[in-house]
């Protein structure tokens, strides 16, 4: 098999594993595999990789124990019990019986995948799964398992979730909201606020209120229902068919918004989008609780989120309650939107585009924690440097091969793996830089891609730093950061592992795809 | 009073367990080898699995279980054709599956090994890419929902599958090759 001919299988299995591959992607599969012996092996080893995959991916990090629990014995034991039964039956009744429907059934019954339910995963994927969570609770006898929704009453009564279905459609509630799954087609609700999208796989989705059926045929809208049982709808794009008692469907097309109030239905001036929350509006609020959690802990001596300040523009307000370090002050580069539309960034376009701040003080451990979008990785660009390069100094750098170069002075200076950072994404680097215990770790995204010991008599200084940038007055190559940068924290102590995971966590509840031109 | 033949190392049923439990996974790749539509492998397993209980007093105490194994999945898969003739996702030529039986079970050891490999190059994935795989897979999550929770393209998800499935194929097949280069 040529190369071509191997890129031709590969793409006709990716296109039938996962994709929209139909007969004719088979049986081209099946002509390749009929007559070329070595497409045959590279397809028995694909598919060999697809079985073990589906017995269970270890999602674990590396660390953590692994997750393989022993199916192969647990149905080993409930074969012999099968067979077991099955030779009693033998026994008691005669061959005959071992031939009839029953005892041959039950032993399928028992073998058989369905019965066998051998792992949390081993059964059908739940109906609906929480995909954002902003300080929810659920009333205690009111709740999803786990994040696994399916059908039965549900009784939100704090904060805000979203929902995924099985069928791709989401719903966004707020709380206080009583409702009830149906079926991944079918959902009531008694009291709330929700806001549904419901993509083409969606279609026929219908939420039932007291006044009515809104049956959606392929779109966005937001219904609340109060105390009194009134029902508002406002249709924000597409349309939908409502179903009322005794009346003939009636369409409810984009841009209306009514209330229904004791069977009279009263229109409103248009849809009001902002009265119900987005799943990115539920994981910015999250974010920001976090956030908040994060500028209070005692050890934070700098903390930059990079709103928009008509006031100043230009300037960095510190919000780190309990450090020295003044604010900062952007030379160049300015206030974009962040992971959010609604949050602030700061945009690096040219080589002198930086941010300047002072960190005054001596550190015996760090952390830095930033939320950085790159644009491009065709040079090495400088995240956050001190302005010089003083002994005990700390860089930080981005690579063109997607290394971070991270380096203090007279201790170290070491490359993550390459593509250990992407352009186009969004991404969460920290830098946990521990002098007394001699260590220092890097993360991308809360996992960890650099850890080295080392060793230092001083204690670290920052002083003068630049963010996006370092020194383009000096002659050398431009170091430039190229991209947006959306949060920085500087803490005086050293995080664990879980701490930073933890931050990538809180920060993640963005919509990743409004990137995806970029990242395509 | 019919019973189940005694074989030697122990009683038929304890025979029969024991060699299903050494042979049942890679019976259950075999099926998987031959069936691209995962419901259809898991039934033909299951019909398999009835057949082999039905007919175990049949086997030679000294005949290979897993060769015996596999000859029924054949039969199986065949009879699965013929009830359903083309339908979608189903080889439907008889040559081409018994050449795909015959390599996939000359293969067997190495497929052992293959997916002895597997756990170490998923380590080697990021961990997102790995939720891909197991939402996928493991728990049979369609890309489009994998897209919408994730809030990331349907074409994302797809390359993000596809790349990552053919990095673990890579990183397989050097393991084998160079044992110590997946640690």
């Amino acid at each position: 098999m040529n190369t071509r001919s191997q890129r031709e299988l590969q793409n006709l299995l990716d296109v039938l594993l996962d994709g929209p591959g139909g007969d004719e992607e088979m049986l081209r599969l099946e002509a390749a595999l009929g007559s070329d012996a070595d497409a045959r092996r590279h397809y028995i080893e694909h598919m060999t990789l697809v079985f073990d995959l589906e017995q269970e991916v270890d999602t674990s990090s590396p660390g953590e124990p692994a997750k393989r629990p022993e199916k192969l014995v647990l149905r080993a034991i409930l074969l012999a019990l099968a067979v077991s039964v099955l030779a009693a039956l033998t026994v008691s009744a005669g061959l005959l019986v071992l031939k009839n429907e029953p005892p041959v059934a039950a032993v399928a019954a028992v073998v058989g995948n369905q019965a066998v339910d051998d792992s949390p995963h081993a059964a059908m994927p739940p109906l609906a799964r929480l995909a954002e969570v902003d300080r929810a609770r659920f009333s205690d006898e009111a709740g999803p398992v786990d994040d696994h929704l399916n059908v039965g009453a549900y009784r939100l009564a704090e904060g805000a979730i979203s929902l995924v279905f099985r069928n791709g459609v989401e719903l966004d509630l707020e709380s206080p909201a009583d409702f009830e799954i149906l079926s991944e087609l079918k959902v009531v609700l008694h009291r709330g606020r929700v806001r549904a999208y419901v993509p083409d796989s969606g279609k026929g989705f219908t939420v039932v209120v007291p006044e009515m059926e809104i049956e959606d045929l392929g779109t966005e809208f937001g219904v609340f229902v109060g105390e009194d049982r009134a029902t508002e709808l406002h249709v924000f794009s597409g349309e939908v068919k409502l179903h009322r008692d005794g009346r003939a469907p009636e369409s409810f097309e984009e841009g209306l918004a009514a209330v229904w109030r004791d069977g009279v239905r009263h229109d409103l001036q248009q849809p009001d989008d902002s009265a119900f929350l987005t799943r990115s509006a539920i994981g910015y609020r999250r974010w920001l609780s976090f956030s908040r959690r994060l500028r209070a802990d005692p050890s934070n001596v700098l903390y930059f989120d990079f709103e928009r300040d008509p006031a100043a523009p230009n300037r960095l307000k510190n919000l780190g309650g309990a450090g020295p370090a003044a604010d900062g002050v952007a030379r160049g580069a300015f206030r974009v939107s962040g992971r959010w539309a609604e949050k602030g960034a700061l945009l690096f376009e040219r080589d002198d585009d930086i941010a300047e701040m002072t960190v005054p003080g001596e550190f015996d451990a760090f952390t830095l924690s930033t939320w950085v979008l790159a644009t491009r990785l065709d040079a090495i660009q400088a995240i956050c440097n001190t302005r010089g390069w003083e002994p005990a100094a700390h860089h930080w750098h981005l690579r063109r091969d997607g290394s971070l170069q991270c380096s203090v002075r007279d201790g170290y200076s070491l490359r993550s793996p390459e593509g250990s950072a992407s352009a186009g994404v969004w991404m969460q680097l920290a830098a946990v830089v521990d002098r007394t215990a001699g260590t220092a770790n890097y993360y991308v995204n809360g996992v960890n891609v650099l850890s080295c010991e080392w060793l230092s008599d001083s204690p670290m200084r920052f002083g003068p730093c630049f963010l996006g940038g370092w020194d383009a007055s000096r002659t050398r190559p431009p170091r430039g950061f190229r991209g947006r940068i959306d949060e920085l924290a500087l803490f005086n102590r050293a995080f664990s592992a879980r701490e930073i995971a933890e931050i990538h966590e809180a920060g993640s509840g963005f919509d990743s795809s409004a990137f995806v031109a970029a990242r395509e | 009073m019919a019973e189940l033949p005694r074989l030697a190392g122990g009683t038929g049923t304890e025979k029969l367990v024991s060699q299903f439990l050494a042979h049942e996974k890679p019976i259950r790749r075999f099926v998987r080898t031959l069936v691209f539509n995962k419901d259809d492998a898991d039934e033909v397993f299951q019909a398999a699995t009835v057949t082999m209980l039905e007919k175990f007093d049949t086997l030679d105490a000294e005949a290979d279980f897993g060769r015996w194994a596999r000859r029924i999945v054949v039969f199986k898969v065949l009879e699965l054709i013929q009830k359903r003739k083309r339908d979608r996702l189903r080889f439907g030529s008889e040559a081409t599956l018994q050449a795909l039986a015959r390599d996939a079970g000359e293969m067997s050891d190495s497929l052992a090994a293959r997916s002895l490999a597997l756990e170490k190059c998923l380590r080697q994935l990021l961990p997102q890419n790995r939720k891909i795989l197991a939402d996928r897979y493991e728990r049979g999550e369609s890309v489009e929902v994998i897209a919408a929770t994730m809030r990331r393209t349907v074409r994302g998800i797809y390359q993000a599958l596809a790349r990552s499935r053919k990095a673990l194929h890579d990183c397989i097949t050097q393991s084998i090759d160079k044992p110590e280069a997946a640690s």
